[in-house]
């Protein structure tokens, strides 16, 4: 193998690929990226056996084969590396890498002897969605997934198709168990008999990079145990989490008559002073909404107490409650601009939380006694 | 087949399977017999680990010459007068003890009769019964056991060596002599003495006697009293532990008892207070009207039912807590021990001499000052200062963090407020403080010592403000047996308190609606499944309660000052004060001392300069 690699686009696809390789190994070539050369480009492997990804992008090839080099190894050498072109040659079972005045001989395995990876191909079922579209699927929830390791079929999103006023419609849903995100889009043509699937976290978290990269079309494949994700040459394998997500639809208090409309930034940005005083991991923070206002305050501790309100529109009667300040805080990852609306009930039960104008998304919390 | 009546011989050695399990059980029945009579000395004679011999001699009321004939008969007793099994105020009750012992023993019973002022004695071999004749005895019981167990070769084969054996006899009389400090008990073997206690006028003597001093000094009286149920005794301090509870010895109504209730309820009175895998040493009796109690569950008595084992638990734990809390800034004596026996046995340069002892030393050095000059002999093999070096507390190395005392300090300094902990003089190794006081020089571990800080003040914190609850978006439903789902549903408002809201979900299972926030990643259901399955033995609520305390533990050890940070003397000084002042600072959360103590009068003597 020889060949010549532009060291950003080098380094960019090693990032990624060093998500998913993970650092700690039984198996050593676990902890190596595969690189094949195929006609004109680059085919560079990844995986921890559950998630693989393999991007292609184009180099100039004197010389095909492939070869697996160390993937931690190779990504903090090429970072440091100046911005030259980067020569790979392969000789005496080393692999030699060239770039300005650096040279480093690095130990390489076989390539033949890493893992297999499926492109998809011969899954069942198949579907093209927009990359936007699974993005902002992605964005709106992925804060609310679990991390706790025993409820693994919490540990993820929920992708399944639903009707909604009507339509048809493609939904993401992720909770904790103490808070629910949701976000649909129009149901992709070919996925309307789609099988609910959930994608692990780190699937989430590595999908959510992949797509800032391909931007275009998307083609979903997808078996009983396997999804893969797949722009031009580059695809994003995955086995799914084998569990069933809560049937959370009838948890959705679509109800609540209590509206406080507030200024999404000015709200989230008092949220945030007032909890600083808490000593709490948990952060409490009281909420008592009255006549277009919202007094926030969080209990005293130690280091005091404070207090703050915000400009709201609420006419109905004035309501205590609590939440969990981080958890309000997190809204911000839905966006943080523009008008918030919180539909209550009473102080005990969910609250609806959406953004004014964006119907597709929302976010259900449940109150903290505090 | 067909059926028969088995006869009195077999049932007896059934029995005695149950009853007389090795020889220290049948120690156990003879010496519960000698105290139900009255007696104030006992002595007992071992041979082969029991198994060849036991004589219990005591100064007891003994017996009538009918008396003795019938004592060997099956559930033949003097201590049941109304055959009245809710009120049982006796060691022994059931009948058993010597029919069983006689049937697989050759058994000798002699006896004085006080009334009649006329000794008998009885034999009883392998259940066959001798004639009573006249014997020469002037005062109590004399009961002899040979060959143990000669008529059950089954049993014989199971025993285990003589030494063995031995241990466990020790281990029943220890226990008895606890039980009943005035009596005296002394038991011997075919070589040796073992012990002899002397009857003693108080438990505290007794304690020296068979704990041995260290526990003596480093125990506290505890007394408390909650209805009609009653406790005394002494608790080691938390920083004397052992690796095992061999060394906690519960007594109820005077009977030693083996109770996972009790065992339970001392193990949530040192919660964060010991290490998990370490045991106080502790010396507890319970008294309560025998009607609230049944300890006819097993023939050897180890086991006893508590009517209600919530109030005796709640009682054992506030009491023993109580008195902790105002002893609990202290740390074991022993420690301090070791600490100066580390530096007495320091050997040098790996010779493999240990210098006996510093009195021999000085008069050593004492005889060379009048012989002849030079360095003594015996003072170059013995160097206190190496050992010191070996400490850590290298010269240079306090002198080089040692801060010039400011304004702040003197002021401080002459606060009359300064306490057990003294004035600190230095820190070594950016993570002890060195301090001293008129008597002591003292060594705290800074992070240890903070960490419990912390610890407190979060406790505190979580007890004024109450728990913050979070609600759960979707319940956790976990499934437990009936009864668990009854038992839990009965602490619905104990754990509320704690922050768990808890709901009856269908027959068989529980569905949790809120936790605590700080639990917030916490698995609800195995938690919920911890709390069920510590129902049956101790307090539920103090898992939960032990749960929560391990997060703010954890996150105290996160939030307190580090091995390694440098203090200044001020800084130094106000964690010496808050340390009087804050009640457990004796150890860390994890049981380790969070400070030693080295006697000035021992420094000395280390420079020979007393």
């Amino acid at each position: 193998m020889k060949i010549t690699l532009d060291k950003n686009i080098f380094l960019n696809a090693l990032n990624q690929a060093g998500g998913i390789v993970e650092r700690k190994h039984t198996m050593p070539i676990l902890a190596h990226i595969l690189l094949q050369i195929k006609d004109h480009s680059l085919m560079m492997s990844s995986t921890d056996l559950d998630i693989s990804l393999v991007e292609t992008f184009p180099v100039t090839v004197e010389e095909g084969g492939k070869v697996a080099l160390p993937a931690h190894l190779l990504n903090e050498i090429v970072r440091k590396l100046p911005d030259q072109p980067v020569y790979l040659t392969r000789s005496n079972g080393q692999v030699v890498l060239e770039c300005g005045a650096s040279k480093f001989n690095i130990s390489c395995l076989n390539g033949d002897d890493f893992p297999a990876i499926g492109n998809g191909d011969s899954y069942a079922f198949k579907f093209t969605m927009k990359a936007w579209e699974l993005r902002y699927l992605i964005d709106k929830t992925k804060f609310a997934m679990s991390m706790e390791e025993t409820r693994y079929n919490l540990n993820g999103i929920c992708l399944h198709v639903t009707e909604s006023k009507g339509d048809v419609v493609l939904r993401a849903a992720a909770t904790d168990s103490h808070r629910l995100a949701c976000a649909q889009v129009q149901v992709p043509e070919g996925a309307e008999s789609m099988p609910s699937i959930i994608l692990s976290r780190k699937t989430v978290l590595e999908l959510s990079k992949f797509l800032e990269k391909h931007e275009g079309d998307i083609q979903v494949a997808l078996s009983g145990f396997q999804a893969c994700f797949k722009a031009g040459d580059s695809f994003m394998s995955s086995r799914l989490i084998d569990g069933t997500f809560p049937d959370y639809e009838r948890l959705i208090p679509y109800d609540n008559q209590k509206v406080v409309v507030a200024d999404k930034k000015h709200f989230l940005e008092a949220v945030e002073r007032v909890s600083l005083i808490s000593f709490d991991k948990m952060r409490p923070i009281k909420l008592n909404i009255h006549d277009n206002r919202i007094d926030i305050s969080a209990p005293s501790s130690e280091f005091g107490s404070a207090k703050e309100s915000v400009d709201a529109q609420y006419s109905a009667e004035p309501l205590d409650i609590g939440f969990n300040g981080r958890y309000l805080m997190d809204l911000s990852h839905i966006s943080s601009e523009g008008q918030v609306e919180i539909r209550l009930q009473d102080s005990a039960t969910a609250a609806l939380i959406t953004d004014v104008g964006d119907d597709a998304s929302l976010t259900i919390l449940m109150p903290m006694r505090v | 087949m067909t059926i028969r009546l088995l006869d009195p011989t077999t049932i007896n050695r059934i029995a005695a399977g149950e009853v007389v399990e090795r020889p220290a059980s049948a120690v156990k029945e003879l010496v519960e017999n000698a105290l139900d009579a009255g007696s104030t000395q006992i002595d007992i004679t071992i041979r082969d680990g029991g198994q060849s011999l036991i004589v219990v001699r005591d100064n007891g009321s003994g017996m009538s010459r009918d008396d003795l004939e019938l004592a060997v008969e099956r559930h033949a007793t003097s201590k049941l007068p109304d055959d009245d099994l809710m009120n049982i105020s006796t060691m022994g009750f059931r009948g058993e003890a010597l029919p069983s012992i006689g049937s697989v023993s050759r058994l000798s019973l002699t006896s004085h009769d006080v009334t009649t002022n006329q000794a008998w004695i009885l034999s009883v071999e392998g259940g066959q019964k001798h004639d009573v004749i006249p014997a020469n005895l002037t005062k109590g019981t004399i009961v002899e056991v040979r060959d143990l167990f000669f008529a059950t070769p089954a049993r014989l084969k199971f025993l285990r060596t003589p030494k063995t054996e031995q241990g466990h006899i020790v281990d029943v009389v220890t226990k008895i002599a606890l039980a009943n400090p005035t009596v005296g008990f002394s038991l011997r073997d075919e070589t040796r003495q073992l012990f002899d206690y002397a009857p003693a006028d108080s438990l505290k003597d007794r304690l020296a006697d068979v704990l041995g001093a260290d526990f003596v000094q480093n125990a506290l009286g505890i007394e408390g009293a909650r209805d009609y149920a009653h406790v005394s005794g002494y608790v080691g301090l938390p920083t004397l532990h052992r690796s095992t509870n061999q060394h906690q010895y519960l007594f109820v109504n005077g009977r030693p008892v083996q109770d996972k209730l009790l065992g339970g309820a001392v193990r949530a009175a040192y919660a964060d207070l010991v290490a998990r895998d370490r045991h106080p040493m502790l010396v507890l009796s319970l008294t309560l009207p025998t009607d609230y109690l049944d300890v006819n569950v097993h023939p050897a008595k180890t086991e006893v039912r508590f009517q209600d084992t919530q109030l005796i638990r709640n009682l054992i734990v506030s009491t023993v807590r109580q008195h902790l809390t105002q002893v609990s800034h202290l740390t074991s004596t022993t420690i301090h021990q070791a600490a100066m026996d580390a530096i007495q046995l320091f050997e040098p340069r790996g010779e493999h001499r240990r210098p006996s002892s510093f009195v021999h030393m000085t008069t050593e050095h004492n005889h060379s000052h009048g012989g002849h000059h030079g360095t003594p002999k015996g003072f170059t093999t013995y160097a206190p200062q190496k050992a010191f070096e070996t400490m850590g507390a290298h010269v240079l190395e306090a002198r080089r963090v040692f801060s010039e005392p400011d304004p702040m300090d003197i002021m401080l300094n002459d606060d009359t407020s300064i306490g057990y902990l003294g004035r600190a003089v230095a820190q070594v190794y950016e993570t002890y403080i060195v301090s001293q006081t008129e008597t002591d020089m003292i060594i705290t571990d800074q992070h240890a010592a903070h960490e419990r800080l912390t610890y407190e003040k979060m406790k505190r914190q979580l007890s004024d403000h109450g728990v913050v609850k979070q609600s759960l978006l979707i319940p956790e439903i976990v499934e437990v047996t009936e009864p668990q789902r009854e038992a839990l549903l009965e602490l619905r408002t104990e754990l509320e308190t704690l922050g768990l809201t808890i709901d009856a979900f269908g027959l068989t299972s529980i569905q949790i609606k809120e936790l605590p926030s700080l639990l917030a990643g916490v698995d609800a259901k195995a938690l919920l499944q911890d709390i069920a399955d510590q129902l049956t033995h101790m307090s539920p609520t103090l898992t939960l309660q032990e749960k929560v305390y391990e997060i703010c533990a954890e996150l105290s050890c996160k939030g307190s000052i580090k091995a390694g940070r440098k203090l200044s003397v001020p800084e130094m000084n106000q964690l010496l004060r808050d340390m009087e002042i804050t009640p457990f600072s004796g150890q860390c959360n994890h049981g380790r001392p969070t400070y030693i103590k080295l006697r000035k009068a021992d420094i000395e003597k280390l420079f020979g300069r007393t």
